[in-house]
């Protein structure tokens, strides 16, 4: 990922002056370019009664505003940035690019595995669901999956490409 | 496409001292930022075993960490099924084992089957027939997989030659097509 923390870095040697003030000026448009839509990142309310936390996946309820979501729905998932967001506050969500996506707990994830919206609230699957009522929504492509571990740390990365849905009908 | 070139011009009154040192540095940073997945480019690493992958061939995720192999959507008997998560190579050639850059989103440079007639607006599937390359007909055969990479935006380059030049420009998307039926 882009690391604007190597600009800050580099940049100490420029303490004053008009030098510093333009530097400093071009990293805060920076910092707004990587919390932005050109970059695939949105500013949204969490619209649950519970904190939202790092990958969880979510979907639009009311007007930028979110909850997490699972394969009830057919909507196009956001991933949360934030360790955790609590309930009525405002954070950014990744919609296109890569990012830590929380994943169900005791799977067995591998690179090139497409990540499902799964049947927990705001956590991913590997498996496509199949039950009657419930969209198989595409979320991405696993990446790396080498920082799983079930329960304590469940994110994998994953490259961000929503697909259309398929429902599953209810006969 | 954005031309960082055209800062690097910008720059060239300034050559040394503490502005053009940050100059410089703004530079570097705006190329890593133009090499970031926040603008659609992931660092992969060949999983070719024998051939390399060159600029414009279409890729797809393999079994390992930011691993990636050269497109195919056949998976009849002997056939390497290739078809998950494709992108467009961005470096002139990327060796078995080595890193190179790669588009998953954007417009992108990519290499269509030869012998083929494109035009703007159409679609570009996932070959059955060539490895890594794209086409503008979808197939239809026994095994094959109807994968969707993007849609022609400019075909004007593309050739049978001599000399042949197999290049269209790309907008990828990747999303599927339904046709509602009468």
């Amino acid at each position: 990922m882009f690391n604007l923390q190597a600009f800050s870095t580099q940049k100490s040697p420029v303490s004053d002056g008009p030098t510093a003030v333009a530097l400093a000026r071009i990293r805060g448009l920076l910092t707004k370019l990587l919390h932005n839509p050109e970059t695939g990142v949105l500013y949204l309310l969490n619209g649950d009664a519970s904190p939202i936390t790092k990958g969880m996946l979510c979907r639009f309820d009311a007007d930028n505003r979110v909850t997490p979501t699972t394969y009830l729905f057919g909507d196009t998932p956001v991933v949360c940035l934030a360790d955790s967001l609590p309930a009525g506050e405002w954070g950014f969500f990744r919609f296109a690019g890569e990012a830590d996506v929380r994943l169900i707990n005791a799977i067995a994830p591998s690179p090139s595995d497409v990540v499902y919206v799964g049947g927990v609230d705001g956590l991913g699957d590997i498996s496509a669901p199949g039950g009657a009522g419930t969209w198989i929504k595409q979320v991405g492509w696993l990446l790396d999956e080498t920082s799983y571990v079930t329960v304590t740390n469940p994110l994998v990365r994953v490259v961000l490409e929503p697909c259309c849905g398929i429902y599953n009908p209810i006969i | 496409m954005f031309n960082l070139q055209a800062f690097s011009t910008q720059k060239s009154g300034v050559s040394d001292g503490s502005v053009a040192n940050a100059l410089n540095k703004i530079r570097s940073l705006l190329t890593k930022l133009l090499h970031s997945p926040e603008t659609g480019v992931i660092e992969l690493t060949s999983g070719e075993v024998v051939e390399d992958i060159v600029k414009g061939k279409i890729v797809a995720l393999d079994n390992e960490i930011y691993q990636c192999v050269r497109a195919y959507a056949d998976d009849g008997p002997g056939q390497p099924f290739t078809c998950r998560g494709f992108a467009v190579c961005l470096s002139d050639l990327v060796e078995p084992g080595e890193k190179g850059f790669f588009r998953f989103a954007g417009e992108a440079d990519t290499i269509l089957e030869p012998s083929l007639t494109p035009g703007a607006g159409e679609s570009v599937y996932v070959s059955t027939t060539v490895y890594g390359s794209g086409t503008n007909v979808a197939p239809t055969g026994n095994n094959e997989w109807v994968r969707k990479v993007g849609y022609i935006k400019d075909a004007s380059q593309y050739t049978a030659g001599p000399p042949v030049n197999l290049f269209v420009r790309m907008i990828l998307d990747k999303c599927c097509e339904n046709q509602i039926q009468a």
